[in-house]
Protein backbone atom coordinates (compact mmCIF):
# COMPACT_ATOMS: atom_id res chain seq x y z
CA UNK A 1 0.00 0.00 0.00
CA UNK A 2 1.09 3.51 -0.68
CA UNK A 3 1.63 5.84 2.22
CA UNK A 4 0.74 9.32 0.98
CA UNK A 5 0.97 12.78 2.48
CA UNK A 6 -2.64 13.44 3.50
CA UNK A 7 -4.59 16.20 1.82
CA UNK A 8 -5.03 18.44 4.87
CA UNK A 9 -5.62 21.83 3.21
CA UNK A 10 -7.96 22.98 0.52
CA UNK A 11 -5.31 25.10 -1.20
CA UNK A 12 -3.72 23.48 -4.21
CA UNK A 13 -0.31 25.09 -3.89
CA UNK A 14 1.04 23.57 -0.71
CA UNK A 15 4.54 22.42 0.15
CA UNK A 16 4.78 19.66 2.72
CA UNK A 17 7.84 18.58 4.69
CA UNK A 18 7.96 15.12 6.21
CA UNK A 19 10.10 15.17 9.32
CA UNK A 20 11.46 12.46 11.57
CA UNK A 21 10.15 9.60 9.50
CA UNK A 22 10.47 6.89 12.13
CA UNK A 23 10.16 3.83 9.95
CA UNK A 24 12.72 1.61 8.22
CA UNK A 25 12.53 -0.90 5.39
CA UNK A 26 11.57 -4.30 6.79
CA UNK A 27 9.99 -2.81 9.89
CA UNK A 28 6.58 -3.98 10.99
CA UNK A 29 4.15 -1.08 11.36
CA UNK A 30 1.21 -1.48 13.69
CA UNK A 31 -2.00 0.48 13.84
CA UNK A 32 -1.55 3.47 16.11
CA UNK A 33 2.19 3.81 15.48
CA UNK A 34 3.65 7.29 15.09
CA UNK A 35 5.14 7.63 11.61
CA UNK A 36 6.29 11.22 11.12
CA UNK A 37 5.70 14.92 11.69
CA UNK A 38 4.22 16.88 8.79
CA UNK A 39 4.57 20.61 8.16
CA UNK A 40 2.38 22.14 5.45
CA UNK A 41 2.97 25.63 4.11
CA UNK A 42 0.64 27.35 1.67
CA UNK A 43 2.64 28.89 -1.16
CA UNK A 44 1.33 32.10 -2.63
CA UNK A 45 2.33 34.47 -5.40
CA UNK A 46 0.95 37.30 -3.29
CA UNK A 47 2.97 38.09 -0.17
CA UNK A 48 1.11 36.98 2.93
CA UNK A 49 0.75 38.55 6.35
CA UNK A 50 2.15 35.37 7.86
CA UNK A 51 2.22 32.35 5.53
CA UNK A 52 -0.34 29.73 6.52
CA UNK A 53 1.35 26.72 8.07
CA UNK A 54 -0.04 23.57 9.57
CA UNK A 55 1.80 21.10 11.77
CA UNK A 56 0.60 17.64 12.75
CA UNK A 57 1.52 13.99 13.17
CA UNK A 58 1.02 11.06 10.85
CA UNK A 59 -0.36 8.03 12.71
CA UNK A 60 -0.78 4.54 11.17
CA UNK A 61 -4.30 3.15 11.05
CA UNK A 62 -3.31 -0.31 9.82
CA UNK A 63 -0.44 -2.76 10.02
CA UNK A 64 2.13 -3.92 7.49
CA UNK A 65 5.78 -4.31 6.65
CA UNK A 66 7.67 -1.36 5.22
CA UNK A 67 8.78 -2.20 1.68
CA UNK A 68 10.33 1.07 0.58
CA UNK A 69 10.75 4.66 1.64
CA UNK A 70 10.94 7.64 -0.71
CA UNK A 71 14.20 9.55 -0.84
CA UNK A 72 12.42 12.87 -1.40
CA UNK A 73 10.48 13.91 1.67
CA UNK A 74 9.37 17.36 0.59
CA UNK A 75 6.56 17.73 -1.91
CA UNK A 76 2.87 18.25 -2.58
CA UNK A 77 -0.04 16.74 -0.73
CA UNK A 78 -0.77 13.24 -1.98
CA UNK A 79 2.89 12.48 -2.66
CA UNK A 80 3.86 8.88 -1.88
CA UNK A 81 6.45 8.67 0.88
CA UNK A 82 6.54 4.91 1.51
CA UNK A 83 5.22 1.50 0.46
CA UNK A 84 3.83 -0.58 3.31
CA UNK A 85 2.48 -4.12 2.85
CA UNK A 86 1.84 -6.02 -0.40
CA UNK A 87 -1.76 -4.93 -0.86
CA UNK A 88 -2.81 -2.31 -3.38
CA UNK A 89 -4.34 1.04 -2.54
CA UNK A 90 -3.47 3.67 0.02
CA UNK A 91 -2.11 2.81 3.42
CA UNK A 92 -4.60 4.22 5.97
CA UNK A 93 -3.27 6.98 8.21
CA UNK A 94 -4.66 9.82 10.25
CA UNK A 95 -3.25 13.32 10.46
CA UNK A 96 -3.48 14.37 14.07
CA UNK A 97 -3.00 17.83 15.53
CA UNK A 98 -2.98 19.14 19.09
CA UNK B 1 3.21 57.13 29.25
CA UNK B 2 5.47 56.41 26.31
CA UNK B 3 5.39 52.92 24.92
CA UNK B 4 7.59 51.21 22.37
CA UNK B 5 6.17 48.02 20.90
CA UNK B 6 8.24 45.52 18.96
CA UNK B 7 7.24 42.10 17.74
CA UNK B 8 5.23 40.42 15.01
CA UNK B 9 1.69 40.40 13.62
CA UNK B 10 0.04 39.66 16.95
CA UNK B 11 1.04 43.23 17.71
CA UNK B 12 0.86 45.07 14.37
CA UNK B 13 -0.58 43.72 11.14
CA UNK B 14 0.63 46.49 8.88
CA UNK B 15 2.77 44.84 6.24
CA UNK B 16 6.19 46.10 5.16
CA UNK B 17 6.50 48.35 2.10
CA UNK B 18 8.22 45.75 -0.10
CA UNK B 19 4.92 43.93 -0.47
CA UNK B 20 3.92 46.74 -2.78
CA UNK B 21 1.40 49.53 -2.54
CA UNK B 22 -1.34 47.64 -4.35
CA UNK B 23 -1.06 44.56 -2.13
CA UNK B 24 -0.86 46.65 1.00
CA UNK B 25 -3.86 48.76 0.08
CA UNK B 26 -5.81 45.58 -0.58
CA UNK B 27 -4.65 44.16 2.74
CA UNK B 28 -5.62 47.33 4.61
CA UNK B 29 -9.08 47.08 3.11
CA UNK B 30 -9.28 43.39 4.04
CA UNK B 31 -8.36 44.20 7.63
CA UNK B 32 -11.06 46.86 7.65
CA UNK B 33 -13.60 44.36 6.41
CA UNK B 34 -12.79 41.45 8.70
CA UNK B 35 -11.66 43.21 11.88
CA UNK B 36 -13.97 45.05 14.23
CA UNK B 37 -11.28 46.67 16.37
CA UNK B 38 -8.27 47.62 14.30
CA UNK B 39 -4.75 47.69 15.66
CA UNK B 40 -4.59 44.55 17.82
CA UNK B 41 -3.89 44.94 21.56
CA UNK B 42 -2.04 48.29 21.30
CA UNK B 43 -5.35 49.96 20.40
CA UNK B 44 -6.97 48.57 23.52
CA UNK B 45 -3.96 49.54 25.65
CA UNK B 46 -3.91 53.16 24.49
CA UNK B 47 -7.57 53.54 25.42
CA UNK B 48 -7.12 51.71 28.72
CA UNK B 49 -4.31 54.08 29.65
CA UNK B 50 -6.53 57.05 28.83
CA UNK B 51 -9.42 55.60 30.84
CA UNK B 52 -7.17 54.77 33.79
CA UNK B 53 -5.71 58.29 33.85
CA UNK B 54 -9.12 59.91 33.68
CA UNK B 55 -10.89 57.54 36.04
CA UNK B 56 -13.51 56.58 33.52
CA UNK B 57 -14.71 53.05 32.65
CA UNK B 58 -12.55 50.99 30.34
CA UNK B 59 -13.99 50.92 26.83
CA UNK B 60 -15.51 47.73 25.48
CA UNK B 61 -14.58 46.39 22.06
CA UNK B 62 -17.78 47.89 20.68
CA UNK B 63 -16.62 51.33 21.81
CA UNK B 64 -13.43 51.04 19.79
CA UNK B 65 -14.78 49.96 16.44
CA UNK B 66 -14.25 53.37 14.86
CA UNK B 67 -10.72 53.84 16.15
CA UNK B 68 -8.40 54.27 13.21
CA UNK B 69 -11.00 53.08 10.73
CA UNK B 70 -10.01 54.25 7.28
CA UNK B 71 -6.36 54.19 8.27
CA UNK B 72 -3.80 51.39 8.06
CA UNK B 73 -2.58 50.98 11.63
CA UNK B 74 0.21 51.18 12.83
CA UNK B 75 2.69 53.01 10.63
CA UNK B 76 6.19 52.19 11.88
CA UNK B 77 7.31 55.61 10.73
CA UNK B 78 4.95 57.43 13.07
CA UNK B 79 4.28 57.80 16.77
CA UNK B 80 0.64 57.73 17.82
CA UNK B 81 -0.43 60.02 20.62
CA UNK B 82 -3.66 59.79 22.59
CA UNK B 83 -4.60 61.87 25.62
CA UNK B 84 -2.42 59.96 28.06
CA UNK B 85 -0.28 57.62 26.02
CA UNK B 86 2.25 57.93 23.25
CA UNK B 87 2.81 54.70 21.39
CA UNK B 88 5.36 53.76 18.77
CA UNK B 89 4.59 50.37 17.29
CA UNK B 90 7.42 49.06 15.14
CA UNK B 91 6.20 45.47 15.15
CA UNK B 92 5.92 43.85 11.72
CA UNK B 93 4.06 40.79 10.41
CA UNK B 94 6.30 37.77 10.17
CA UNK B 95 8.94 39.31 12.43
CA UNK B 96 11.21 36.74 13.97
CA UNK B 97 13.54 37.25 16.88
CA UNK B 98 16.69 37.94 14.88
CA UNK B 99 14.96 40.54 12.74
CA UNK B 100 13.72 42.31 15.86
CA UNK B 101 17.27 42.36 17.23
CA UNK B 102 18.47 43.83 13.94
CA UNK B 103 15.73 46.46 13.99
CA UNK B 104 16.48 47.50 17.55
CA UNK B 105 20.14 47.93 16.79
CA UNK B 106 19.55 49.71 13.48
CA UNK B 107 17.20 52.30 15.00
CA UNK B 108 18.75 52.50 18.46
CA UNK B 109 19.35 56.25 18.33
CA UNK B 110 15.76 56.93 17.30
CA UNK B 111 14.40 54.73 20.07
CA UNK B 112 16.72 56.49 22.52
CA UNK B 113 15.33 59.84 21.38
CA UNK B 114 11.81 58.54 21.97
CA UNK B 115 12.83 57.48 25.50
CA UNK B 116 9.95 55.09 26.18
CA UNK B 117 8.75 54.54 29.73
CA UNK B 118 7.97 50.95 28.81
CA UNK B 119 8.93 48.57 26.04
CA UNK B 120 6.66 45.67 25.15
CA UNK B 121 8.31 42.88 23.25
CA UNK B 122 6.63 39.90 21.63
CA UNK B 123 8.97 37.49 19.89
CA UNK B 124 9.39 33.75 19.46
CA UNK B 125 5.97 32.61 18.30
CA UNK B 126 6.77 33.18 14.63
CA UNK B 127 10.16 31.51 14.98
CA UNK B 128 8.36 28.35 16.10
CA UNK B 129 6.43 28.32 12.82
CA UNK B 130 9.77 28.35 10.95
CA UNK B 131 9.14 31.41 8.82
CA UNK B 132 12.18 32.84 7.10
CA UNK B 133 11.88 36.59 6.81
CA UNK B 134 13.12 38.43 3.76
CA UNK B 135 13.23 42.17 4.16
CA UNK B 136 14.46 45.01 1.98
CA UNK B 137 16.22 48.18 2.99
CA UNK B 138 12.91 50.01 2.53
CA UNK B 139 11.21 47.58 4.93
CA UNK B 140 13.74 48.14 7.64
CA UNK B 141 13.98 51.89 7.09
CA UNK B 142 10.41 53.00 7.71
CA UNK B 143 11.37 55.09 10.77
CA UNK B 144 14.31 56.56 8.85
CA UNK B 145 17.55 55.68 7.03
CA UNK B 146 19.81 53.06 8.57
CA UNK B 147 23.50 52.51 8.09
CA UNK B 148 23.24 48.74 8.49
CA UNK B 149 21.82 48.22 4.97
CA UNK B 150 22.82 49.62 1.62
CA UNK B 151 20.29 51.06 -0.81
CA UNK B 152 18.33 48.26 -2.45
CA UNK B 153 19.73 45.53 -0.24
CA UNK B 154 17.80 42.48 0.92
CA UNK B 155 18.42 40.52 4.10
CA UNK B 156 17.06 37.08 4.90
CA UNK B 157 16.54 36.42 8.59
CA UNK B 158 16.46 32.81 9.72
CA UNK B 159 14.16 31.73 12.54
CA UNK B 160 15.59 30.39 15.77
CA UNK B 161 15.32 26.62 15.39
CA UNK B 162 15.99 25.60 18.95
CA UNK B 163 15.46 26.90 22.46
CA UNK B 164 19.21 27.45 22.74
CA UNK B 165 19.23 29.63 19.64
CA UNK B 166 16.20 31.51 20.89
CA UNK B 167 17.76 32.06 24.30
CA UNK B 168 20.84 33.51 22.69
CA UNK B 169 18.83 35.87 20.48
CA UNK B 170 16.47 36.94 23.26
CA UNK B 171 19.38 37.54 25.61
CA UNK B 172 20.98 39.72 22.95
CA UNK B 173 17.80 41.78 22.72
CA UNK B 174 17.49 42.00 26.49
CA UNK B 175 21.03 43.34 26.73
CA UNK B 176 20.20 46.02 24.15
CA UNK B 177 16.98 47.28 25.75
CA UNK B 178 18.63 49.23 28.61
CA UNK B 179 20.55 51.17 25.98
CA UNK B 180 17.25 52.61 24.78
CA UNK B 181 16.45 53.83 28.24
CA UNK B 182 18.10 52.46 31.36
CA UNK B 183 15.00 52.56 33.56
CA UNK B 184 12.43 51.57 30.97
CA UNK B 185 10.08 48.88 32.15
CA UNK B 186 10.27 45.84 29.91
CA UNK B 187 7.25 43.62 29.38
CA UNK B 188 7.53 40.35 27.47
CA UNK B 189 4.54 38.60 26.00
CA UNK B 190 4.80 34.85 26.42
CA UNK B 191 4.61 32.59 23.37
CA UNK B 192 1.17 32.65 21.78
CA UNK B 193 0.49 29.05 20.91
CA UNK B 194 -0.71 28.23 17.42
CA UNK B 195 -3.54 26.03 16.31
CA UNK B 196 -2.79 22.67 14.71
CA UNK B 197 0.35 21.68 16.52
CA UNK B 198 2.33 18.52 16.04
CA UNK B 199 3.84 16.89 19.11
CA UNK B 200 7.21 18.31 18.15
CA UNK B 201 5.87 21.85 17.62
CA UNK B 202 4.03 21.65 20.92
CA UNK B 203 7.26 20.76 22.70
CA UNK B 204 9.08 23.55 20.86
CA UNK B 205 6.49 26.15 21.86
CA UNK B 206 6.84 25.08 25.48
CA UNK B 207 10.63 25.20 25.35
CA UNK B 208 10.57 28.71 23.81
CA UNK B 209 8.10 29.79 26.49
CA UNK B 210 10.49 28.51 29.15
CA UNK B 211 13.23 30.63 27.58
CA UNK B 212 11.04 33.75 27.83
CA UNK B 213 10.28 32.94 31.47
CA UNK B 214 13.97 32.42 32.19
CA UNK B 215 15.30 35.48 30.37
CA UNK B 216 12.63 37.82 31.75
CA UNK B 217 13.41 36.59 35.29
CA UNK B 218 17.15 36.97 34.69
CA UNK B 219 16.81 40.57 33.53
CA UNK B 220 14.05 41.60 35.92
CA UNK B 221 11.51 42.06 33.16
CA UNK B 222 7.75 41.66 33.47
CA UNK B 223 5.97 38.77 31.81
CA UNK B 224 2.47 38.45 30.39
CA UNK B 225 1.37 34.83 30.24
CA UNK B 226 -1.70 33.35 28.57
CA UNK B 227 -3.06 30.60 30.86
CA UNK B 228 -6.58 31.02 29.47
CA UNK B 229 -5.25 30.21 26.01
CA UNK B 230 -2.88 27.45 27.05
CA UNK B 231 -5.64 25.69 28.99
CA UNK B 232 -8.33 26.20 26.35
CA UNK B 233 -9.89 23.17 24.72
CA UNK B 234 -9.87 22.94 20.95
CA UNK B 235 -13.46 24.14 21.02
CA UNK B 236 -12.69 26.91 23.48
CA UNK B 237 -9.67 28.20 21.61
CA UNK B 238 -11.93 30.03 19.15
CA UNK B 239 -12.63 32.58 21.85
CA UNK B 240 -8.96 33.58 21.86
CA UNK B 241 -7.60 32.88 18.37
CA UNK B 242 -9.34 33.86 15.16
CA UNK B 243 -10.65 30.97 13.10
CA UNK B 244 -9.52 32.52 9.80
CA UNK B 245 -5.88 33.27 10.46
CA UNK B 246 -5.04 32.26 14.02
CA UNK B 247 -4.30 35.77 15.28
CA UNK B 248 -5.65 36.94 18.66
CA UNK B 249 -9.34 37.77 18.77
CA UNK B 250 -10.68 41.00 20.19
CA UNK B 251 -11.24 39.19 23.48
CA UNK B 252 -7.60 38.16 23.63
CA UNK B 253 -6.36 41.57 22.51
CA UNK B 254 -8.42 43.12 25.28
CA UNK B 255 -7.04 40.59 27.75
CA UNK B 256 -3.44 41.22 26.66
CA UNK B 257 -3.86 44.98 26.95
CA UNK B 258 -5.33 44.69 30.42
CA UNK B 259 -2.50 42.43 31.55
CA UNK B 260 0.10 44.84 30.18
CA UNK B 261 -1.72 47.76 31.79
CA UNK B 262 -1.42 46.10 35.20
CA UNK B 263 2.34 45.94 34.73
CA UNK B 264 2.42 49.71 34.13
CA UNK B 265 0.05 51.03 36.79
CA UNK B 266 2.66 51.58 39.50
CA UNK B 267 4.91 53.58 37.20
CA UNK B 268 5.41 57.30 37.23
CA UNK B 269 6.04 58.25 33.62
CA UNK B 270 8.78 60.72 32.89
CA UNK B 271 7.60 64.28 32.59
CA UNK B 272 7.96 64.02 28.85
CA UNK B 273 9.70 67.31 28.37
CA UNK B 274 11.33 65.92 25.27
CA UNK B 275 8.74 65.77 22.53
CA UNK B 276 11.22 66.24 19.75
CA UNK B 277 10.49 62.79 18.43
CA UNK B 278 12.50 61.23 15.60
CA UNK B 279 9.44 60.50 13.47
CA UNK B 280 6.16 62.27 12.87
CA UNK B 281 3.56 62.28 15.60
CA UNK B 282 -0.03 61.47 14.78
CA UNK B 283 -2.57 62.80 17.23
CA UNK B 284 -5.43 60.34 17.49
CA UNK B 285 -7.51 62.27 20.02
CA UNK B 286 -9.71 63.79 17.35
CA UNK B 287 -10.00 60.85 15.00
CA UNK B 288 -13.51 60.45 13.84
CA UNK B 289 -14.72 57.77 11.51
CA UNK B 290 -13.41 57.45 8.02
CA UNK B 291 -11.80 60.84 7.73
CA UNK B 292 -8.57 59.48 6.27
CA UNK B 293 -7.71 57.00 3.58
CA UNK B 294 -5.66 53.84 3.80
CA UNK B 295 -2.14 54.58 2.69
Amino acid sequence: MQLRIPVALQDENVKCDVRGLEIEVGQQINSGDYIAELRYEVLSDVPLDCPVVLFGDLIAQAGGTVISIATELTGPMGMVIAEIGEETGDFPVTFETM
Amino acid sequence: MRLLVIGASETNRRRPPSFGEEVNLSWAQELEANTAVLGQWPTFLMHYLDAEAEGIPFPEAADLTEHGRGLYLYDRGAIYRSRHSTLWNVAMPGAITRSCAFYLKAHMERFQAFAPDAIVICVGSVDCLEHRMIRTTADMSEPGPISAMAEGQTITFEPCQSADEFESALTSISEMLPLIRADARIVHLDIIRSRNRSRSLNAKLKSFSQVIHGVSAQFGHRLVTHPYLDEATEAGIDQWLRTDDGHPTEAMNSQLAMQILHHLLDMTPAAGSNTDFPVETIDIADWSGRSKQCN
